[in-house]
């Protein structure tokens, strides 16, 4: 066991085992690391935020590509709501913005989230030769049907139209109780990757 | 008893912790079974042939490292490996990309080394936005990349001749490609021009990104960490991933009989005709 002796790497237990004493009870210890995360997550983003202006922006500008003036005073808008006057005219760059991300989307949207998962879904329930190919078929053809009746609350659910239903309901929560799981697990993965930080690169054990 | 509800949540992160240590330490050595779908990733890569420029789009911050940067560093040695071009690029929301990329880039020179900066790999730094950064990149990747993650400007870096749009790449490789958006982007372009789109997704990413794979968007997917341990073991490259495979394995178990012993309780009250506990 070699601990070691990279400021950097201590400075980064310190504040893994700060996080950890949560554990324990809210604590300064604990508080002093969130606030740090916070902190440096705001720092890096503002730096971010402000090399992509330069570089994005007045670069180009200064460069001699006039068009980039418009992007730069959409953005300057956006501060015109410390101005209560002229509040306003920062719904300006948040229109250009919703608009012009919807523009882009929109097709993307219906072309790769809906148009190319229904036409991957319209094949034969049965596939000879193929036992498992055909069970999932069938399973996806069950599920489609029962969770669209499931969700069409113009036909009363009573009776046998219940039963269908019922399914469609039991579908969504193997469905959730799915990616809850793989969500756990993402989850733990990062806590292990904590745990070996400190094991590996901490203390030296590995 | 009472005590033990108390501080049942303190006890819960006790025995996780245990769980996690152990095997961490005292590898158990289960086996890991290869997917087809991680053979896929790893047959499309291993099928490039020499000089081709892969590019790879990661959304990797630090948090996701076990995730996704170990998969980064294995798909990063296969390429070293397979002498392919690395044009590492970062869009979306997390500015710390670049440096997870570097972590990576630097664990695959450990294991082939004498590889060049700017002549086998680049890394193209952090760009904010999404879709539209995604499709101004792929139709003209000088207007969204002028220099590289050291401020090298990209005509001053070898490796980015003749690089002008999506076409010039022979594969394009995407971590969170669902979540970052890229899904949307991508596949639509390379589909037609015969390149192959893989997805480095987190495990609780991937039930969001099947249906584009099962509908042909994707050509692979590498799911979390028990991909990127098959991809370690595919490439012969025992590394952290495969490690933390004993620790999932335990974990889930752990985790089942904590779901099922918290469950049986309550349906055998339920049983009884006790509504509510």
């Amino acid at each position: 066991m070699t601990i070691s002796s990279d400021p950097g790497i201590w400075l980064h237990a310190i504040i893994t085992i700060a996080v950890f004493t949560t554990l324990y009870g809210e604590n300064p210890l604990s508080r002093w690391a969130e606030h740090s995360l916070i902190a440096t997550t705001a720092s890096i983003f503002a730096v971010a935020a402000v090399r992509t202006v330069i570089e994005s922006g007045i670069e180009p500008l200064l460069g001699g590509n006039i068009a980039y003036i418009i992007p730069l005073m959409l953005s300057a808008l956006i501060y015109t709501r410390f101005i209560p006057q002229l509040r306003f005219l920062q719904r300006w760059s948040i229109a250009f913005i919703i608009g012009a991300t919807n523009g882009v989307l929109i097709s993307r949207l219906v072309d790769v989230k809906i148009i190319a998962n229904i036409v991957q879904y319209i094949r034969p329930p049965i596939v000879a030769g193929e036992p498992m190919m055909s069970l999932g078929n069938i399973l996806s053809l069950i599920t489609i049907i029962t969770v669209m009746f499931y969700f069409t609350f113009t036909i009363m659910h009573t009776g046998k139209k219940r039963g269908i239903s019922n399914i469609g309901k039991y579908m969504i929560y193997g469905f959730f109780g799915y990616q809850f799981s793989t969500t756990m697990l993402t989850r733990l993965m990062q806590l292990m990757a904590r745990w070996a930080f400190l094991l590996f690169d901490f203390l030296g054990l590995g | 008893m009472s005590w033990i509800w108390a501080k049942r949540r303190q006890l819960m992160w006790i025995a996780t912790a245990i769980l996690i240590v152990i095997p961490l330490v005292y590898p158990l050595g289960l086996p890991i079974p290869v997917t087809d779908e991680v053979k896929l990733a790893f047959k499309y890569i291993d099928s490039l042939p020499e000089g081709s420029k892969v590019l790879f789009e990661a959304e990797t911050g630090a948090s996701y490292w076990y995730e996704l940067g170990v998969g980064q560093a294995a798909i990063t040695k296969h390429c070293f490996k397979k002498d392919l071009k690395l044009y590492y690029v970062h869009f979306g929301k997390i500015p710390d990309a670049p440096d997870t990329t570097e972590r990576a880039i630097k664990i695959a020179l450990n294991a082939v080394p004498g590889k060049v900066r700017g002549v086998d790999y680049v890394n193209l730094g952090y760009v904010p936005g999404a879709v539209a950064t995604m499709t101004l990149f792929s139709e003209d990747v000088r207007r969204v990349v002028s220099y590289d993650h050291f401020h090298t400007t990209i005509d001053e870096i070898p490796m980015m001749e003749g690089i002008n749009d999506i076409s010039d790449f022979d594969m394009v490789i995407c971590s969170r490609s669902e979540a970052s958006g890229a899904v949307l982007v991508y596949p639509k372009i390379l589909a037609p021009l015969g390149i192959k789109f893989i997805a480095l997704e987190l495990t609780g990413d991937v039930p969001n990104a099947m249906p584009y794979r099962t509908s042909g968007l994707i050509d692979a997917i590498i799911g979390g960490s028990a991909g990127n341990a098959q991809y370690e073991y595919l490439i012969a490259e025992p590394g952290r991933a495969m490690s933390s495979m004993d620790v999932q394995n335990v974990i889930q178990v752990f985790m089942l009989a904590v779901a099922l012993s918290s469950n049986i309780p309550l349906i055998l009250q339920r049983l009884k005709g006790v509504e509510k506990l």
